[in-house]
């Protein structure tokens, strides 16, 4: 051991050279250390991004675009599936739960994400962790967002924030969907999933946004619309539409139009007696805007009539009644009937809520074609009504035209990108993927989440390899660097070498005195490369968590890890062979006596 | 107590050494004397058992070096003979008593012995040091390198005499040195040579200094190798 001290001394004779090979060999340590922790820590993160799904179904399709899609909301979304088949398979015995996904949405580059609320209770990551909230509270209604910490931090949102979303992914910005904001209801705690970087609404406000007038609603009579709404107007064609039938009796004769209407009118009003007296409005703007099919009426008040309130009791009131005289064809009852209509008009102007009218008009957007609203529909406006009054005043948001009448309407989704789906048994999984792979209605494809994963994880193993041989080279390097001073410091130390065969070393002694110099200094240099290793994955820790959503894990060194040093500390011994055996033929040559 | 017999010795198909015959007695202090290139190292050398000859034998204490394996040559010589050279005798990273000290990191006869005078090795060392002139302890703490000559050879001394080896050979210590310390050098060593009873073998191309030794050989004149023609 003596020896070892000699090799030590001697070291510390030639600090530089010897600080700089341990640094060079500390660093090349300490980059291959943590390329293995990053490796590992990235294949952790990412094999915890979802648990407890045993099945995701989406359209047919790669395995991996549903994956990548679904779970981390990269590229393309998938096809989409129907909304009916959610359904159906949600009803399917082998399914506990099932959560649908919708996709495409962006805010800021963000991914927007559809669900309902069944998601925060069943979607899980890691070992099994759900989603939790760090502020706010997950609320149920159709525009609230739930907005994931990354999100929240980088945006600098807070609850109660109004967002507006972009169509499409991504950050180039698509079409805005500024007529439909939402607000934040509550902010996740980071899962350091791609939740951390998502915003997720209902589907219901997705589907709403959506909807082929990409959720400009149109203007309701008593909503004073903007000039630049006119542009979409054309929304309203159908409803006119919807009243051509109408129109058409009108044309007819007088007298069966009239009746007709008033028929219209009665039913409704008697369907909604007491509950809305909008309702009666609403028909009456129906027939309003069947007056503006027709020839006779002045073009002006037509228009007028269309869009404003104002016209629309002015038309009411003169042009229409004079015309068409409701009270002579209808009759007393009908006459009442008119007097009710107008004090509810006021009463309407009064409370300046404009819901039913929303109602009225998505009605006719959603019953496309359709000449007669039935019972039901009216009586979900009055239920959807209500509801949202409640919400309106709980929350500061203050709702749209459109997303009034978005609300009101309780679009359904008709189609989604993926389920998530649960099974009451893990037996079942392969029979629920095989019967999702062979469904009728349309072409499935269910995959496995962590065998999906796996799959998608051999896609890096390239990148992991190119990684690996460049640390690989790397440490190389450290220790080509480390022989070439040795070889260097090799001259000048003949005369040591000399000296120490002088006074009885042996040759094995003088090789001894390199190879342990080498490995002293491999060996110190890996204890500095893990020191520093350390020292950076501590520093690192928060600002990667809290800039890239990516959590370190700071675990002992692997057992594949002390192996890979192992051969560090071997390949240090086995290069220091070279100039070990150099000095070994130096000093049988030169014996005791150099002379220079 | 050294005897060389038929001892010939090539290096690179070149004749360095044929010396047919030299005995040297026990406590005897030789002075061999030849020029540089007289083949001196090369003699030294095979006495040192670092170089084998090609035919002839070297025995030392009545030792066939031959009959040793080198690593065994190595031990014997770390046992028996001490070596003091012209110069850059010590390390230059170890201290001067480390420097001293150094022959019983490879032989524990010399230690042993070294711990027979004195208590510890360093002790023994400064011992050695005062004996051969060194008496200020303030040298102790200096680097080796910042030593005079004179007294680098005079530490490297010390290292030859620690553990009492039975030979000392000294090649060319005192040409590094001017005339007054050579004198100086050359009779603390002679002294302590004496009171250990060492075997002195002086090598060196100053013929002035033959006058110091009872017995004096002439290199060139053994050795049969004519450098002459050859160089």
């Amino acid at each position: 051991m003596a020896i070892l001290s000699l090799a030590f001394k001697s070291l510390l004779n030639r600090k530089l050279t010897f600080f700089i090979t341990l640094f060079s060999i500390a660093i090349s340590v300490t980059l291959l250390l943590g390329v293995q922790t990053l490796k590992t820590e990235t294949n952790n993160s990412f094999m915890k991004s979802i648990s407890g799904t045993d099945l995701i179904i989406g359209s047919r399709g790669a395995s991996s675009q549903l994956l990548l899609s679904s779970v981390f909301h990269i590229g393309n979304t998938t096809n989409t599936i129907k909304y009916d088949t959610y359904q159906t398979i949600s009803e399917s015995p082998a399914v506990e739960w099932s959560v649908p996904i919708s996709l495409g949405d962006s805010h800021h580059g963000y991914t927007v994400m559809a669900t309902d609320l069944s998601f925060f209770d069943y979607f899980s990551y890691a070992n099994k962790q759900h989603l939790k909230v760090e502020s706010g509270k997950i609320d149920d209604d159709m525009f609230a967002v739930v907005i994931g910490s990354e999100v929240a931090k980088k945006l600098n949102y807070k609850i109660g924030d109004e967002v507006i979303v972009t169509h499409g992914g991504g950050e180039i910005e698509g079409h805005h969907h500024d007529n439909t904001p939402y607000f934040i209801s509550a902010i996740l705690s980071p899962s350091f999933t791609a939740i951390d970087q998502s915003l997720i609404i209902s589907l219901e406000a997705m589907e709403a946004m959506h909807t082929d007038n990409h959720g400009h609603f149109g203007a309701l009579p008593g909503e004073t619309l903007l000039a630049s709404d006119h542009t979409d107007h054309d929304g309203h064609d159908h409803e006119d539409a919807n009243h051509e039938e109408h129109d058409h009796e009108k044309h007819n004769g007088e007298a069966t139009h009239d009746e007709h209407d008033h028929d219209h009118e009665d039913a409704n009003h008697q369907e909604h007696h007491g509950g809305a007296a909008h309702d009666e409005h609403d028909h009456e703007d129906a027939n309003h805007q069947e007056h503006h099919g027709e020839a006779t009426h002045d073009d002006d008040d037509h228009d007028h009539a269309n869009h404003e309130e104002h016209d629309h009791e002015k038309h009411h009131g003169e042009a229409t009644h004079d015309e068409h005289d409701h009270e002579k064809h209808n009759g007393e009852a009908t006459h009442d009937e008119h007097d009710h209509e107008d004090a509810n008009h006021e009463e309407h102007h009064g409370e300046a809520t404009h819901d039913d009218h929303d109602h009225e008009d998505a009605n006719h957007q959603e019953h496309h074609g359709e000449a007669t609203h039935d019972e039901h529909d009216h009586d979900h406006e009055d239920a959807n009504h209500q509801e949202h009054h409640d919400k309106a005043t709980n929350e500061s948001h203050r709702d749209t035209q459109e997303q009034r009448i978005a609300r009101l309407l309780k679009i359904k989704p008709d189609n989604i990108n993926a389920i998530f789906v649960g099974l009451t048994s893990p037996q079942a999984v392969l029979g629920m993927q095989n019967y999702v792979n062979n469904f009728q209605a349309e072409p499935l494809s269910a995959i496995i989440p962590a065998l999906a994963l796996q799959e998608l994880w051999q896609f890096f193993s390239l990148a992991e390899m190119a990684l690996n041989i460049v640390t690989v080279f790397v440490v190389l390097v450290g220790l080509l660097g480390m022989l070439s001073i040795i070889l260097m410091s090799l001259n000048e130390r003949r005369r040591e070498m000399a000296i120490l065969r002088s006074v009885g070393a042996r040759p094995g002694h003088i090789f001894g005195l390199i190879i342990g110099e080498a490995g002293f200094v491999c060996f110190a240099g890996i204890l500095l490369g893990i020191a520093l290793l350390y020292l950076l994955l501590l520093i690192l820790q928060s600002p990667l968590a809290s800039y890239y959503g990516f959590y370190l894990d700071i675990n002992m060194l692997t057992s594949t890890d002390l192996f890979i040093l192992a051969i560090i500390q071997i390949s240090a011994l086995l290069i220091a062979l070279i100039p070990g055996w150099l000095i070994y033929k130096y000093s049988l040559s030169d014996g005791m006596s150099i002379k220079f | 107590m050294i005897n060389l017999t038929n001892l010939r010795f090539a290096w690179q198909k070149k004749d360095i050494i044929d010396i047919s015959s030299l005995n040297i007695k026990k406590g005897q202090h030789l002075f061999i004397e030849g020029p540089s290139g007289s083949g001196k190292s090369t003699l030294l050398n095979l006495l040192g058992g670092v170089l084998t000859p090609q035919s002839g034998d070297v025995s030392i204490l009545g030792q066939s070096l031959n009959a040793l394996s080198s690593s065994q040559k190595d031990s014997f010589r770390a046992n028996h003979i001490g070596f003091i050279f012209q110069q850059f005798n010590l390390i230059p990273y170890l201290s001067v008593l480390d420097n001293i000290t150094l022959p019983c990191i490879f032989s524990k006869a010399r230690k042993e012995k070294a711990l027979k005078h004195s208590k510890s090795l360093n002790e023994e060392a400064i011992r050695l040091l005062a004996a051969l002139g060194l008496h200020d302890s303030e040298l102790l703490q200096r680097s080796v390198n910042e030593l005079s000559v004179g007294q680098q050879q005079r530490v490297a001394a010390a290292r030859a005499m620690l553990g009492s080896p039975e030979i000392i050979i000294a090649d060319e210590p005192t040409s590094a040195l001017d005339s007054d310390h050579r004198q100086g050098f050359i009779k603390i060593l002679f002294e302590e040579c004496q009171k250990e009873n060492i075997t002195l073998i002086f090598v060196s191309h100053d013929a002035d200094l033959k006058h110091h030794f009872t017995h004096n050989i002439n290199l060139q004149q053994l050795n049969q190798v004519n450098f002459k023609e050859s160089i």
